[in-house]
């Protein structure tokens, strides 16, 4: 009887082992251990066995049972994992194939630097404004201390169009997007914070500095006691924003009749750090803005009482700035818009 | 401006400059953080290569010329025989040499090489300042002046070892336009003494002024102060080579020494003159008068200008002499031969110069300063410094007296601040010494000090100065910007604009970014030819007065001309062009003029025009969405059905968008006719949307309606139509008599073929019908149906397909 279970045994283990797949396995189950097998048969007639022997072979029966059954199980999971293998491996695609139904788009580089300093500038509480194409003179220079005959009038080179708007003068492009204070500062009760974005033109010859179309933003901020430190300290916040480091700045003195006093405000050169190079021209400063505290007249223009507010104003150029993040140096480029250009952004 | 150092230097003391190590790059670096920016250092950009300095040691007669001499000149390493045409060499003279091999001319086309000149051996040339393109016309050799070195680089010899310091004078700071301006900022800003240096006048001649001329000013308000001296026996020649070496360097052409010293006098004291030949002065009479209309004068640079009465002259007895503070006239000018000078320092009206200068188109260095605004207290120090040089230089005896007729004298202005408003605006205390300090040294006289309160007067060539925040600058310049902490404010966070056009926009931008578009700008500006093209009037575009390229003098009315000549050039590389473009676009008829626009364009080689409208469709569709509408939501129809005329686009394949009687934008392919002339394919799509009127119907207030609990009826039909027919047009038409439980209607399928007829097409339909509160019955349904079929047969003669 023993010698006949141990052929069991080994013969199951022997087929187990040779079985190919779980279809042969499921087989081999109902072979060695199903209600007809020579195992069962075994077990269902221990009853008739001698007392003695009784015990010795149900215990080697079973031992035998929970052998093949282990045998059967580890051979089922091994085949298994046989069987998922080659399945993954028989639909295998190229997934380096472009992506369908896409294509990819691109925004202008000012475009991006514009929707990012808009982010920046919603999140430290500004409001946004955008400026108008067509503006008039009372606008660009009567409302900021430019009157009729100032001698700085010749400081914008201003395109002129054809035609008046009544009470604001001669029709223009606005040269600057200080086309937009006497507007914020009519409009908002202070204190305030805002900024207007817009297209800038300059008659002028375009070469690869120099682009009659251009952009700007203004900043204005008005409250009580605001000083040349708040200006310095707004200033550095943005330019930090811009460029992603903290580059030192400075204020240098410049003369714009809606501020007083005025500056030109340089960052240090994100090439050198200082140090002088190519780019900036040996001097470790670019030049970036101008800036300023808000001449009274603006506000007195503005039907503000004279001394009664105070408040700063700036204006980078941020197609300039898109320039200097992304390293353009022909400026071009962004109206050119050519296919080579603008894909790579 | 361009100033050489050595004449900075002039006014700045030696002593203090060489205490503090200032070089010309460190004051300028000094000036840039207190006055005004310092562009750099250059040396002087002539090079004179086989030119050098020679000294006569011999004139000889040549022998078969009585107009040429023979000199022997001193070169350094050997002496050298030239023949020589001028008439002012002296034995010792220091003069230029171009040896054998130097190129003269201005672009070095004249070669000189040694010669024969009528018998006589020239080894090289002596050259005047004209032939060295130093100036435009020379009266005789360059005399390099005194104590210089035989055979010495002539380079070296002009530019010795100055250097020319450029700046750039802001337009308010005019009255520091000029060397004696700068210098007295380097003596405040580098805190170095200024310097002034005495020169005196030697009234020489017998004659007193008043006996031998008459000055009149007839117009006290355009002229308000006119002062003059006369010299007697000037003599008219070359001007030394230390005044040419300075005016050379600051950028100027030498004529000669009268007209030199008032250049000269220009670029020292930011004062404009004009000198007069005293013969020609009719009567001896000098009025300064408006001009006649139609009076006329010839300029120095010989224009005719015929004059009107607003004009201000300077006129004799019978005619004008000059435009007052702008030109002078060819009549009365200083020729070679002029014997008595009459000099001229005035103070003309700002505006009026302005205006006179813009009306002729005359712009010289004088109407420039005059137009800036010159104070009143330089009108005669220049003239005092113009006469003693003349003296010097060309000799001749100056007339006793000087004539200063002035219409009435300017307060000085006063202004009181507190230094806590100071401390305020710039936002550091600056103690008091200091501020006492530099006011001082920048020619403002404290007047009274009490406590915090500050009185000064205003030098009175600061016409910039205004308020007392003009004040603080100069304080604050002087003291040091870098001194001022960086300070952060707080404000109460005040409710956010809504500004949902802007947000819409940008919302947009990004939609058709996503969706694989690329963005493009254009100019504003654009030609007749283009607006026309696409069927826009040019009469009804802005134009501008001065356009950089007189083609494009238009501002645009529409992005697409722009968008289309970018299509152009972006077709000629890939298969897929899709681009768009944002802006403002404006128009004299519309009202507001001007509005936001967004366009795009679109080429795909590979797709007719069909699917390529369709594709542009579905980003517009997409781009509805963001806003929560849908194309329903506006009236669609083709540009021929449409009430409006758009002749860029196919009449047929295009859709006007439109709400009411507002257009919001137009989508479709692009007129074959102007594909054509634009040598775009028949498949391009243009479509162009006014977002100040499309974005006011964005709401993104959706009303939620729970679903219906109750099975939907799906009816499918199909039609055979003309076609032209618009599937759209079918389900607006089913919507008007399908009833409130006509769910919704889906076109699956468009179809062709020549079994329908001729001109005929066939459209599928799928009509869902659902009710909120029971079950349809067929029956209800298919009378629905009955309906929609009768009014699709009787509107758009709609025929059911069998099945
Ligand atoms: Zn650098």
């Amino acid at each position: 009887m023993l010698s006949k279970l141990k052929k069991i045994q080994s013969d199951a283990i022997e087929r187990i082992k040779q079985a190919r797949d779980t279809d042969t396995i499921e087989e081999l189950r109902v072979n060695f251990l199903g209600r007809k097998s020579d195992l069962t048969e075994i077990l269902r007639g221990l009853s008739k066995l001698a007392p003695a022997e009784r015990p010795k072979i149900g215990q080697f029966s079973n031992q035998v049972k929970n052998f093949i059954e282990q045998a059967i199980l580890e051979r089922t999971q091994y085949l298994r994992q046989k069987e998922t293998d080659s399945m993954l491996e028989s639909d295998i695609f190229d997934v380096s194939l472009p992506a369908l139904n896409y294509r990819p788009g691109h925004l202008h580089p000012t475009t991006r630097v514009k929707f990012a300093l808009e982010d920046y500038f919603e999140r430290m509480g500004y409001m946004i404004y955008e400026t108008d194409n067509l503006t008039n003179d009372y606008d660009n220079f009567v409302a900021v201390n430019i009157p009729l005959d100032h001698p700085a009038r010749g400081m914008w080179d201003t395109f002129w169009v054809k035609g008046e708007l009544k009470g604001k003068g001669k029709l223009c492009l606005p040269p600057h997007t200080s086309c937009i204070q006497n507007r914020i500062l009519r409009e908002n009760k202070p204190p305030y914070k805002a900024v207007a974005l817009g297209r800038c033109f300059r008659y002028e010859a375009t070469d690869a500095t120099h682009e009659h179309t251009f952009y700007q933003i203004e900043g204005v901020v008005v409250d009580k006691k605001l000083n040349v430190g708040h200006l310095k300290k707004a200033l550095f916040d943005m330019v930090q924003f811009v460029v992603g480091r903290p580059l030192p700045i400075r204020l240098r003195p410049h003369y714009f009749p809606f501020v007083e006093p005025g500056f030109e405000v340089d960052v240090t050169c994100m090439k050198c750090e200082g140090k002088g190079c190519n780019i900036c021209k040996g001097a470790g400063w670019i030049e970036m803005l101008g800036a300023g505290m808000i001449h009274q007249n603006v506000f007195v223009e503005a039907g503000y009482k004279r001394h009664e507010w105070t408040g700063f104003a700036y204006g980078p150029g941020y197609d300039r700035l898109a320039m200097t993040r992304y390293g353009i140096t022909d400026i071009r480029h962004n109206f050119a818009s050519r296919r080579e250009f603008i894909e790579q952004f | 401006m361009q100033i050489p150092y050595s004449w900075l230097k002039d006014y700045l003391n030696e002593t203090d400059l060489e205490k503090g190590q200032w070089t010309a790059s460190k004051i300028g670096q000094r000036l840039t953080a207190s006055f005004n920016e310092f562009e750099g250092v250059e040396k002087l950009a002539f090079e004179f290569p086989k030119i050098v300095v020679g000294q006569i040691k011999k004139i000889e007669h040549h022998p078969y010329a009585d107009r040429l001499s023979i000199v022997l000149v001193d070169i350094g390493v050997k002496k050298s025989t030239i023949v020589c045409g001028a008439s002012n060499l002296y034995v010792g003279m220091f003069v230029p040499v171009a040896l054998p091999g130097a190129k003269l001319g201005t672009d070095g086309e004249f070669e000189i090489k040694v010669t024969e000149i009528r018998g006589v051996r020239s080894e090289g040339m002596i050259c005047s300042a004209e032939e060295l393109s130093l100036e435009d016309k020379s009266l005789g050799i360059l005399d390099l002046g005194k104590g210089l070195k035989a055979g010495v680089k002539l380079d070296d010899a002009i530019s010795f070892d100055d250097e020319i310091m450029a700046l750039t004078i802001t337009s308010n700071r005019a009255d520091a336009n000029n060397v004696i301006g700068v210098a007295k900022e380097i003596s405040v800003g580098c805190n170095v003494r200024f310097n002034i240096p005495k020169f005196n006048i030697r009234e020489n001649s017998p004659d007193k002024i008043d006996n031998l001329i008459k000055i009149q000013i007839k117009d006290a308000s355009a002229c308000r102060r006119y002062t003059s001296r006369i010299i007697q026996d000037v003599k008219i020649g070359e001007s030394p080579l230390w005044l040419k070496r300075r005016l050379i360097m600051s950028g100027l052409r030498p004529v000669n020494n009268v007209v030199d010293i008032t250049n000269y006098v220009l670029l020292e004291y930011g004062q404009p003159m004009h000198a007069f030949d005293y013969d020609l002065v009719i009567g001896h009479k000098i009025v300064v008068r408006r001009a006649k209309k139609g009076e006329r004068i010839i300029t120095l640079d010989d224009q005719k200008v015929v004059l009107d009465d607003e004009d201000l002259i300077i006129a004799d007895e019978k005619r004008p002499l000059a435009i007052a503070g702008i030109i002078g006239g060819r009549e009365s000018s200083i020729m070679p031969n002029t014997k008595t000078i009459v000099l001229e320092s005035a103070n003309f009206a700002r505006d009026l110069i302005n205006r006179t200068t813009k009306k002729h188109g005359i712009m010289t260095d004088s109407s420039i300063m005059f137009g800036k605004g010159i104070p009143m207290s330089k009108t005669q120090q220049a003239l005092e410094r113009a006469t003693f040089l003349i003296q010097e230089i060309c000799g001749g005896q100056v007339v006793r007296g000087v004539v200063d007729v002035r219409s009435k004298r300017i307060l000085q202005k006063e202004i009181s601040f507190d230094v806590q408003n100071l401390f305020d605006l710039i936002g550091i205390e600056i103690p008091k010494n200091s501020i006492k300090s530099i006011l001082t040294k920048l020619d403002f006289v404290i007047t009274s000090m009490v406590e915090d309160k500050i009185t000064v007067k205003i030098p009175d060539y600061r016409i910039d100065i205004e308020y007392e925040e003009d004040i603080f600058e100069e304080i604050a310049r002087i003291y040091g910007y870098d001194q001022v902490p960086d300070q952060i404010f707080s404000m109460p966070v005040t409710p956010a604009r809504p500004e949902l056009h802007r947000r819409y926009k940008n919302k947009i931008i990004r939609f058709y970014f996503d969706r694989g578009w690329s963005e493009v700008y254009s100019y504003n500006f654009t030609s007749a030819e283009d607006t026309a093209s696409f069927g826009f009037d040019p009469a009804e575009s802005f134009e501008l007065e001065n356009p950089v390229d007189q083609t494009q003098h238009l501002l645009r009315q529409s992005l697409l001309p722009g968008l289309v000549h970018k299509l152009k050039t972006w077709t000629t590389s890939g298969d897929i062009t899709s681009i768009f473009e944002w802006g403002r676009v404006l128009n004299k008829k519309t009202k507001p003029t001007e509005h936001d626009s967004f366009a795009t364009g679109f080429i795909d080689k590979n797709l007719d025009s069909k699917n390529s409208f369709l594709t542009v469709k579905s980003s517009f569709e997409g781009m509805l969405a963001l806003g929560g509408l849908k194309i329903s939501d506006f009236t669609a129809s083709r540009v021929i059905d449409s009430l409006v005329d758009i002749d860029y686009l196919h009449p047929y394949n295009s859709l006007v968008i439109t709400k009411g009687k507002k257009i919001i934008g137009t989508i479709g392919v692009m007129h074959p006719t102007l594909a054509e002339q634009y040598k775009l394919p028949p498949q391009t799509i243009l479509s162009e949307f006014n977002l100040h009127q499309l974005i006011p119907h964005f709401n993104e207030l959706f009303t939620f309606i729970e679903p219906s609990k109750f099975p939907s009826s799906l009816f499918d039909a199909s039609f055979v139509v003309d076609y032209r027919t618009m599937a759209l047009d079918l389900i607006n038409c089913a919507h008007q008599v399908g009833g409130k439980n006509l769910k919704r209607i889906d076109i699956f399928d468009e179809y062709c073929g020549a079994n329908l007829g001729e001109n005929k097409k066939s459209i599928s339909l799928r009509f869902e019908f659902q009710s909120h509160d029971r079950t349809l019955s067929d029956g209800e349904v298919e009378e629905k149906m009955h309906k929609i079929f009768d009014a699709l047969k009787k509107e758009h003669a709609a025929i059911l397909r069998d099945k």
